[in-house]
């Protein structure tokens, strides 16, 4: 087994106290694992750094079945090659307008692997999630995209379930914590999957921009 | 490989480099011990029917630190009915969030109105009073700091039964949403029937206060 060449406090039972601002040493337990803490909640750090992002969608009617190639809502990552990549990290939709009917509520994606992908004309409104007053990068979000068809449409998340046929504003949001990274001049899209295709849904995107090597 | 306790020894990595670590606390403590971390509910509100919200929210929250200030971090939300509509019936209940940075100079304040009644806001390390940088408001009118595009929904609760008492539902974002200094955070409920005009619903918020640095002018709340 490997080792990093810093010498560690082992911390057995007794957790130490020491004096604000002393200069002390890690610690690990007896097997040798870093003690850690979290110092912030999950997505506080990246965040901060201000490319963070969601976009809503406009209300599109939903599918029952896996789609093809047209999306309900495409998020183009629009770095030029070498730039920032884009952080899926949560998706989601909203219906907007009622089923009137009994509804199996849930999401499809695709991640493009055909690249590069041109630029969607037309663009939808991007919201910060650190409060800033106008989106900073070089995305584009659109509906009702006609999308190349890598035959890569799937499931995410486990779908709602509601005997109510009432359901204006029924919502499910899927974290995907990263899965899916959008490179430069890539494109990632939704479709909002429904067992009975009624009324109008809202997916929504959320993700962070972030310079990343790519494999 | 175990060593004795008060030894030095090196951290131990996988065949891959990768420090191996043991989460000394539960996520939110260490955070959570520094005192800066909050809890709020709000009074009674109105669901609306449709979306976005456009009328009195159930809860907003403005920070009202200081340029390059503390931030408010979002740790969750949540909602609640705490009683029963007028006519039962079966529903489907929806949070909704809004965030907002500080009005350009001279195109409207984020100002709390003066005389406005806050929420109270209680510790989440059990001390006395609140001393942070966060004004919340329950059933506050949106009053043009929100705009119809800063609402998405990020959960829903399906309930069946026609008593739908204490349906309620509590949503983590995980410090997704950050609220810069002139900034505000709104919070809102639909419902997916009209009948439950009359419903108690209440709103809650989970943040904690911190120094963020100012990597992009998160401390100027207006960029």
């Amino acid at each position: 087994m490997a080792k990093i060449n810093v010498l560690a406090f082992v911390r057995g039972l007794l957790t130490p106290n020491w004096p604000e601002g002393s200069d002390n040493p890690v610690c690990v337990n007896n097997r040798g694992d870093v003690c850690v803490v979290q110092a912030l909640p999950p997505a506080a750090e990246l965040v901060r750094l201000g490319g963070s992002y969601f976009c809503l969608g406009t209300a599109v009617a939903p599918v029952a079945a896996l789609p093809t190639t047209t999306s309900h809502l495409s998020l183009w990552n629009g770095e030029a090659p070498g730039g920032k990549s884009y952080i899926i990290d949560a998706v989601g939709t909203m219906m907007a307008t009622s089923a009137a009917a009994a509804l199996n509520l849930g999401v499809a994606a695709q991640l493009n692997t055909t690249n590069p992908i041109a630029n969607p004309a037309g663009a939808l409104a991007i919201k910060s999630l650190s409060g800033k007053a106008n989106y900073g990068g070089k995305g584009n979000a659109k509906a009702s995209v006609t999308v190349t068809n890598d035959s890569a449409w799937h499931e995410i998340g486990t779908q709602l379930i509601c005997a109510n046929t009432a359901n204006i504003t029924l919502s499910v949001e899927f974290p995907v914590y990263g899965r899916y990274i959008v490179p430069p001049q890539g494109m990632f899209s939704l479709a909002t999957l429904v067992n009975a295709a009624a009324g109008t849904a809202q997916p929504i995107i959320f993700w962070h921009e972030v310079q990343l090597t790519l494999g | 490989m175990r060593t004795a306790s008060y030894a030095r020894r090196s951290p131990q990595m996988n065949p891959r480099g990768e420090v191996c670590t043991g989460q000394s606390l539960p996520p939110d403590s260490e955070l959570t011990r520094f005192g800066n971390s909050w809890h709020v509910i709000g009074t009674a509100g109105t669901p609306d029917l449709f979306f976005p919200p456009s009328g009195s929210v159930l809860l907003k929250c403005w920070n009202i630190g200081p340029d390059y200030g503390p931030s408010i971090v979002v740790d969750a939300v949540g909602i609640r009915v705490n009683a029963l509509p007028t006519t039962p019936v079966a529903t489907v209940l929806n949070i909704s969030v809004a965030l907002r940075a500080r009005w350009p100079l001279g195109a409207g304040s984020n100002t709390p109105a003066s005389g406005l009644a806050l929420a109270t806001r209680t510790s989440l390390t059990g001390r006395k009073q609140y001393r942070g940088i966060a004004a919340v408001s329950g059933a506050a009118a949106i009053n043009g700091h929100i705009s119809s595009s800063d609402w998405h929904v990020v959960g829903s609760v399906v309930c069946a039964n026609t008593n739908i008492l204490h349906l309620q539902k509590y949503v983590p974002v995980y410090g997704r949403y950050i609220v810069p200094p002139g900034g505000i955070f709104a919070l809102h409920a639909s419902m997916s029937l009209g009948t439950e005009s009359g419903s108690g619903v209440f709103g809650q918020i989970w943040w904690h206060e911190v120094q963020l640095p100012n990597a992009s002018g998160m401390g100027r709340g207006q960029y």
